[in-house]
Order: structure tokens, then sequence, then C-alpha cells
């Protein structure tokens, strides 16, 4: 245990000492519960409350009627529904003196729906004459990207290759069910929130309250995980407290239960997606049209920069002459899909990197051979039209290879087909290529900018503001180093500050795996203003060029004439001695992004993550049992500032794409929701992880990130399936064309590939 | 919110005494790890709830031990302690195995044998293979003991042939030592993991290789765990080869079919247990070449 590369934060957290919001107490506190809708469409003709006000410990019940500022924008959720879109949303909240009594008195609270009509399919929802959620119709976005013909595409082609796919809808399922306080305070209220996304959800509940941004502030306690969840969903349970905490007076405590946490929380995207690919007998891909509907569910939320991401990066890292994508979100009586770990990349990446799979098994070409012969290279142009720089594929593929031995395992797996003809365990494997762009892009939302500030004090000490997130990746740690690297500290004289939104500027939401590339940079910046400060000061103790100075190891000097040197506190008391500061305010913005919305096409985003998964299944053609037995997965990184930690990313992304690949799969019928616990909806557990995995670290710097870092939170959960799957299609000769790849799914591809084979 | 009294009797008798005072409102418990979800999801078995019945103060409740051949395990044999035993590694590899397999550590060291058991579970671990073993349950009630074989102990899910003043002592059975066993589990994933199915096997072949005595139990096959009885005459007082494992594991399934009907599940089950009786076949028996 190096303490030198150890985490910031992993002290309190083994030691049982970081707070979480639960651990938060405050006095007179009072706890919510929230009174949620049945049906998956109505209206609210009343609420009755006087049996749960009548009940003991209940002090309030809050509603629609009592937002002081608005319930939310247009076609988005409401803080409290007047027309629930989904079974489960939150008409109302008892407020009660302690937990069970507020959840006891939900059961009292007698709603008078009038039941609307409800449609539970995106295919149902955009027929004509269907029940509308919105009052603009139930296409919730609709987003075409591409260039060339794809018609011409397909006449140049010697073969047309059609598939279709399905993804299915998934849980975060963080380890911390999501949980607020509101506190009132003097013409102010703070609300303690564990989100990814501090400064979002300061402005929904400002919104709600009718306050201005400076009268709230959001405070970011130690958080529980959130892959993306711990967004929207928060800003809204944050508000409802809120509204209660401005009623009574008291500190509002409001905490959703697993089952609650399933039952109104945000999902992952399912995806039906329709693959046309013509290619030439040399495996040459002559063009690629995609169509996807996607189930945006009752709400808008991020479906659009989702959307956008998805139809952007649809077409995969290949070369394609001709490509065209054409996407469609529609609005469904199910609960709303939102932003989840991939944000519109896991449904593309398995449908892609399967269909192309299926074209050089139709080839009867290897399909490591097909990869490399068709993947992106330096200056190569993408589907979208965007001329790609940094490019490292060839370098993750080889890497990839070194390890897993490619070749040398799929004759391996191959044999071991032939040796078990029928209903014993063979062995198959797959791969994926993966590309996904860093940060919003061009296509996203709003503009990408950070900022982060550093103070530095008299003796030394360091303190970094920042309102990014540490969701328990590691981010925090990150802005540490950049710190370090760039003025060359020690990592003990660093804190960075806990947030609230009134003392830490807005460095945006951890998302979009954006922190490294965009909140980085600003902490680079930040440190680089400091570093100059001081340069002034050193060159003119040291009488050297300050250009030609170096920050390491807390001395500043010459490396031709290093022990000819200054030391770092010296500079900072100096600053000080001069009545000067030696703070640092670092501002990012992702400039320069020439892309045409209306057509999809153009610069998409300033920066790409690379890598490639190699798996290694053994399938029982028995059962349809699957063992994941090898698993290599490879990101180039452009600059580990943590080795061990990057490794440990890749781990996560790998049982999590994993869960996706073979288990996990929200039950949803009729809008109602089935499996509402870990009992039912199942994630992979540690047993499950493969035996032999290889999380491999590539570092090609980016001309963007700081010190070329690229993202990777994000990208390690994105491959992960499609390589599975493609394993499973090695083993068994049919492919499972809709996640997860679960026991009966994979038996019936087994019993068809017995078929096939004859 | 979980609002019952706790009562923790010092004696089977003063447990059982209780249980008749207070029929249809009292629940023995054990580990508590199916009751406390059951509560928690507010089940319907548990609405006129008022009374939990802690049994873990009883001494004739644990402890496995192996006299003239017949193994005895106490009701509150947790999982754990099932799976680590030395008694059972020796004369019922096969509960050990199948105890080895349910939940996680957490639930196998609080979890017993006689709770699953008492929970009637379809999807239990090792109700099949007390079924395959041939045994016993000793229980009690206010007017002494009686014992049910464990083959009419679920009278469907859910639900057991205790009276609700009754509780399960333990369970015992002849050894099996000298037999072949098997027990097959399979889960959707490698652990945390209810039985999609299971099969439990004890048999023994004569010094000429005939099946003199076959007991075959899959799991979550039936309505309730039971033997498959079509097979093991199909399997009984024959040399086993390959054709005749065929026919056995088929004729399990159609059993399957026959009791239990068509199912939406069927497509995958029929061809699935078909596979697994001929794995646990294959592994149990010495074939004839």
């Amino acid at each position: 245990m190096g303490q030198k590369n150890q985490r910031i934060d992993v002290l309190e957290k083994v030691l049982g000492k970081a707070k979480y919001v639960n651990d938060l107490k405050f006095p007179d506190v009072l706890h919510g519960a929230v009174v949620r809708c049945p049906h998956p469409h109505a209206k609210v003709i009343s609420i009755d409350a006087s049996a749960a006000l009548a009940a003991e410990g209940v002090v309030t019940i809050v509603s629609a009627k009592d937002i002081p500022g608005i319930p939310c924008q247009p076609t988005h959720k409401p803080i409290f529904a007047v027309e629930p879109k989904y079974m489960g949303e939150g008409v109302a909240m008892v407020v009660a003196g302690t937990l069970e009594q507020a959840r006891e008195a939900v059961r009292l609270v007698q709603v008078d729906y009038e039941v609307l009509p409800a449609v539970t399919t995106p295919e149902e929802a955009l027929k004509p004459g269907a029940p509308l959620l919105h009052p603009n119709g139930n296409v919730l976005c609709h987003y075409q990207t591409g260039k060339g013909d794809v018609e011409a595409g397909f006449a140049e082609a010697d073969h047309i290759l059609v598939r279709e796919y399905d993804t299915q809808r998934q849980e975060h399922m963080p380890i911390e069910p999501e949980a607020v306080v509101a506190v009132p305070e003097f013409q102010s209220m703070v609300v303690y929130a564990p989100t990814n996304s501090a400064y979002n959800v300061r402005q929904t509940v400002c919104e709600t309250l009718g306050l201005p941004e400076n009268r709230v502030s959001l405070r970011i306690p130690t958080i529980g995980g959130s892959f993306g969840g711990k967004n929207y969903d928060l800003a809204v349970m944050s508000s409802r407290a809120a509204v209660a905490a401005t009623i009574t007076g008291r500190p509002v405590r409001l905490v959703c239960t697993r089952e609650e946490s399933i039952l109104e929380g945000t999902k992952r995207h399912p995806y039906h997606c329709r693959y046309q690919v013509g290619y030439k007998d040399d495996g040459t891909l002559t063009a690629i049209q995609v169509t996807i509907l996607g189930d945006g569910g009752a709400y808008t939320s991020k479906s659009h920069p989702v959307a956008t991401r998805s139809a952007i990066e649809s077409c995969g890292p290949y070369v394609v002459p001709n490509a065209h994508t054409d996407l469609t979100f529609a609005y469904t009586n199910n609960l709303y899909s939102d932003s989840m770990r991939g944000f519109g990349s896991p449904q593309v990446d398995f449908s892609c990197e399967v269909v192309m799979d299926e074209v050089a098994r139709e080839l009867g070409m290897d399909p490591m051979e097909f990869r490399r012969k068709n993947h992106i290279r330096e200056n190569d142009v993408s589907a979208v039209g965007q001329t790609m720089t940094c490019v490292s594929l060839g370098k993750c593929l080889a890497r990839a290879d070194e390890d897993f031995h490619w070749a040398d395992r799929r004759e391996a797996a191959k044999a071991s087909r032939a040796r078990r003809r029928g209903l014993g365990k063979v062995r198959g494997v797959g791969m994926a290529l993966l590309h996904r762009g860093e940060a919003f892009g061009a296509a996203g939302q709003g503009l990408d900018t950070s900022a982060v500030s550093m103070l530095t004090n008299w003796d030394g000490s360091i303190v970094i503001l920042t309102s990014v997130s540490e969701v328990g990746m590691g981010c925090h740690t990150m802005l540490v180093n950049v710190l370090c690297e760039t003025l060359g500290v020690h990592r003990d004289r660093i804190v960075v500050c806990p947030v609230d939104t009134n003392y830490v500027p807005n460095s945006g939401a951890t998302v979009a795996t954006r922190t490294t590339v965009v909140v980085g940079n600003a902490m680079k910046n930040a440190a680089q203003q400091v570093r100059d400060k001081m340069s002034v000061i050193a060159a003119k103790e040291l009488g050297v060029p300050a250009g030609r100075l170096e920050f390491k190891d807390e001395k500043i000097y010459d490396p031709a004439d290093p022990e000819h040197f200054v030391t770092y506190l010296h500079l900072v008391q100096e600053i000080h001695a001069q009545g000067q500061n030696a703070y640092g305010h670092g501002w990012y913005t992702v400039t320069g992004l020439k892309y045409d919305r209306a057509n999809g096409n153009g610069e998409a985003y300033q920066s790409y993550a690379y890598g490639v998964c190699m798996a290694e299944v053994e399938v029982d053609l028995a059962t349809g049992q699957v063992s994941v037995e090898k698993f290599t997965a490879v990101h180039d990184v452009g600059h580990a500032f943590d080795k061990e930690e990057v490794k440990g990313q890749i781990d996560g992304g790998v049982s999590m794409g994993l869960g996706y690949a073979l288990y996990e799969d929200l039950a949803i019928k009729d809008g109602e929701i089935r499996n509402r616990n870990f009992d039912r909806y199942l994630i992979a557990t540690a047993m499950d992880m493969p035996e032999d995995l290889s999380p491999i670290v590539v570092e090609e710097p980016t001309n963007t990130g700081p010190y070329g870092a690229r993202g990777l939170g994000e990208p390690t959960a994105c491959a992960v399936a499609p390589a599975i799957v493609n394993a499973i299609a090695d083993a068994t000769g049919c492919y499972v064309r809709s996640l997860p790849a679960d026991l009966e799914k994979v038996l019936k591809a087994a019993r068809s590939g017995i078929e096939d084979r004859g | 919110m979980l609002r019952y009294d706790y009562v923790r009797p010092a004696s089977v008798e003063e447990a059982c005494a209780f249980l008749l005072k207070t029929p249809g409102r009292s629940c023995p418990i054990a580990g508590c790890t199916d009751f406390l979800v059951q509560v928690r999801e507010k089940s319907a078995r548990w609405k006129d709830l008022q009374y939990v019945v802690d049994l873990s103060a009883l001494p004739e409740l644990s402890g496995i031990r192996v006299e003239d051949g017949i193994v005895h395990v106490g009701a509150m044999t947790t999982h754990s302690a099932a799976e680590h035993s030395p008694v059972l590694a020796e004369h019922a590899p096969l509960l050990a195995a199948a105890c080895a397999s349910v939940g996680s550590p957490q639930i196998r060291n609080r979890g017993t044998i006689g709770g699953a058991v008492a929970n009637a579970s379809p999807a239990s671990d090792p109700m099949p293979v007390l079924i395959a073993l041939e045994a016993n349950a000793l229980v009690q009630g206010p007017n002494g003991q009686r014992t049910i074989p464990m083959s009419d102990m679920i009278v469907k899910p859910g639900k057991t042939a205790l009276a609700p003043d009754e509780i399960i002592l333990g369970f015992s059975f002849p050894s099996v030592a000298h037999m072949r066993t098997v027990f097959l589990k399979l889960g959707r994933r490698k652990a945390l993991s209810i039985s999609r199915m299971n099969v439990s096997l004890v048999v023994h072949q004569d010094a000429e290789g005939v099946i003199d005595h076959v007991a075959l139990a899959p799991g979550c096959v039936f309505a309730a765990p039971d033997r498959a009885r079509k097979a093991e005459a199909l399997l009984l007082g024959r040399r086993p080869d390959a054709a005749l494992i065929d026919d056995a594991a088929k004729a399990v399934a159609d059993e399957m079919i026959e009791r239990t009907g068509v199912r939406w599940s069927t497509e995958y089950k029929q061809p699935v247990i078909t596979a697994l009786v001929r794995r646990a076949l294959e592994n149990g028996t010495e074939v004839a070449e």
C-alpha cells in the first residue's frame, strides 16, 4: 500500500469515518414518505389527507399545490405530479416525526384518480391515435446523422446483411439508494444530496422554491455510487424535501427504499435497432444504415443528448463511405429513461459490434482480421464526417492480442467444439472495439465548461475548490494528481473542499466521461496560474529564464543545474511577503467544434476514447449457462495519473458490462415493474467475474486532455456485452440478438446453432 | 415496520404450548433468511402475525450425528454447518453440496435446513436432497412427536404438512456412504442464485452393475419437490447404458409435462431437465460399455 498513490478519500472510507447523507444528524428533523400513483397514467382528481393528518406524528402533507415556484420545465418530470405518467410516480409526500409514522400514513392518504389510457411500448406510442403523454405528441426526439449516399453504397455492395437487435432497460443499482435532507436556514435553504451534479440539482430546487440561486446551498456528502443515476432523481427528491422544509420550517429527510429507488428512478433507455450493412467480398464496407427506436419513458430528461450520442456513435469506429442513422425516442407510460454510465453508447456498441461480427462470419473472415481491415486510423473520416486524430485502436488491438492471444484461443475454442459436439460445455471467443466521444460534444446540450479554484495558504497547504462530485471513481484524487504534476508539490499538502454550491465554483457535473478531460484541464489552468506567479520569482532568484524552470518534488530549478534550486514553500511565502496571492482560478471550455446539427455531420467531439475488449466464454450447450473465463479489457487513457486506479475502474466497468450482457433486465409489463430488489434484479456478483481478467492500460496522449489524458469512466462498461455475446456466438454458432443473453436465449441459440451446423 | 412480540421458549414443550395458544398468530423462526424477506414484502402469509417464536435456545434442534447407520440432522443446523460437516461429507455428501449452493456466505451462516423446509419453497436446494435421501422429519406438537416422510412434507408451494402448533426437531435418514450421490444445480448466475432447476440422485449398483437402489428427485420441476418415480422405475433392476440413461432422462421431462402441463417455461425446462438428469446419471452410475 504505497502512501503516494493512495486515494485521498480512502482512509476515511475504510475507517468508517466518511459521512454519507444518512449519517448526518439534525435536531427536530422530519421524515418524508412519498405517495405513489398505482396506475401507469392517471389524473389526480383529489387528495384527501384528513385521515393521514390525524395519524400519530404526521405534521403535514405536501403536493403539487404547495410548490412555491414551478413544478418542472415543460415535458420534464414534475416534483409532484397532477397527471402521473408512470406507475410509482410521486403525487404527494407525507411528513411526520419518524420515518415509520410517515410510511404508515402514506396508506391513509386517499387519492382519487381518473385512470387515463396508457401506452407502454414505443411502437404503440407512435401509432396514430395512441394516448398522448405530452401536448406535442409522443415523439420525444428524432435525430439523423451520417454522410455520403447510402443507397449508392448499397448498390456497390456485393452483400447486404440486415439484422435487428434489442437492448433492455437497465437500473443503476448503486449501493446507496437516493436520500436527501433539506435544512431551512434564515432566508435560505441548505440541501444535502449525494448527487453527481450539484449545480443542476440546485437549479431545480431554486425553480421549485422560486428562490435565486444564491439562496440555496447544495452540499454533497460522501456518495455511495451514482452510475449516472444520482442526477435528476435527486433534483426531484431534493425539491420535495425543500418544499416540505419551507412549509414546516424544520429539516426534512427523504430516503428511498431500494424498491422505491427502482420504482421511481431513471433507467437506461431500451433500444430496438435495425442495422443494414453493405459490404464487398473482400470485407470492405460500402454502407451502413441504422434505424433506432428507443423508449424514453414518461419524460424528456436527458434523452436528447443520449439520443444524439447514440446516433453519432452508431456506426462504430469503422471506415465506411456512406452512413445514415435515423433515431427516434418515443414517450411511453414507463418510468423515464435518462443518463446511465455509457449514456447511449452501450446500446449501439452492442448492436454495431455484433453486426460487424455477423458480417465477418458471413464472409468467413476472422473477426479480428475483419476489424483490422476496417477500423479507423489516424486522419480517417468517421461515419459522421469527422476527421479523427489521436486514434489508438491499432495500438489497443495489438495490446489486447498480446494478452489474449486471439488466434491461439480461437483455435483452442474451435477444438473444444469439435471434441464436444452436442450437449457438452464448449468454448468461444469474441471481441469488440470501442470508440467513444469525450465530454458533451457539439451534439450535447449547453456549453461544456468548467471552473476549478485553488487556494494556497501561507504554510504551503492547498485547498482545491470544485463542484465536481466524487462519485466513487477517484476524480478528486485525479484533480490532486493534476495539481501535483503541474506544481511539483507533495500530495499531503492538498485538501479538496467539500462541495457546497455557495462556496465552490461550477465545475460541471460528473457525467459524460468529462471530468478528467474538462475539469482536469480547469485544474491544470488554475495550477498553471500559481506556477506562473512562482516562476517569475524563481526565475529572478535563480537567474534563469522562467520558461526553463522545472517544478518537481517541491523544488524549482533549471534542469541543466538541478543543484541550484528554490523550494516551493519559499516561493509561497515570498508571494505572500510581496503582498500578492498564490491563488489560482482555472477555467476551461470545449471550443471549436463545427457540427451541423440538422444533418448530423461534422466535428462531434473534441476527442475520443478508444478501447478493445476480448472475451472467452464457456457455454453449456445443454443448459444455456455462460461462464466468462477470460476477459481482456484494453483502454487508452492517454495518460494514467494512477495506474492502479485506472485498473480498478476497468474492473468495475467489466462487472457492470457483464451484468448487462448476461443478467440484468428490468422486467416491466404494462407499466408495472416486477423485480424491485436485488433478489430478482440480478447484477453480476464477484463470483461471476472472469477468473482471468486483464485490465490493460494504454497511454497514447491526446492533444486535448491534461497531460494528454483521456476519460475512462463510461468506456469501460460499453464494449463488454458485445465481446461476450460474440464469444457466445462463436461457441454456439448463433447470435443472441437481444440482451440479456440469459439461460433461455443462450439455450435457444445453442440449439439453433446445432441445427445450423447440422 | 416490524411490530411483533418476540418469544424465546426454553423448551420444545413450551414452544409447542405457545404455538397452540396462538393459532395463526405466531411463527417459529430460525435464521429468518426467508421470513424477514416475506415480512418486508408484506406477504399475505403473515398478515395476522403477532408473535415470533425464536427456536435458537432449544438444544434438541441442533447438531449433526450418525448412530447405527442413521444420520440425524437438527432442524436448526445452518447451511454453513451442513456444508462443512465431516459427518455429512461421509454419509450424505449431496446434502452438504446442496447447502453449499444456497445463497451467499451470510445467508448460509444464518439460514437453517429446518427453516428452509418449513418455508416450503418450490425452489429449495436441500428439500429435494432430503427426499432423495428418503429422510423423515421428526416433528413435535402439543401431543408429542411424530415423523413425516419428507416426500409428504410439502403439500403445495409455501405449505407444509406441519400442523400450526408443530415444530421440526430434525431430519433422519440412512447413511448413503456406500452409495453414489449427485447434486446438480442450475442457477442464473454463479452465486446468490435461486435454483432454476436442480437434481438430487442417490443410487447403488450391485456387483453386476445392476441398479438395486435409486432415488431421483428433481427440484423446480414438479409443483412441489418429489421423486421422479417413472424414471426410477425404468432404472431399477437394470444395468445402465447410454440408451437407458437417455430414456430415464426423457421420462423425467415427460413426467414434468404430465404433472404440470405445458407452460411458458416448458420450452426451456424440457430439454434442460433432460440434460441435467442425464448428467446426474452419467456421473452417478457405472455405465456398461
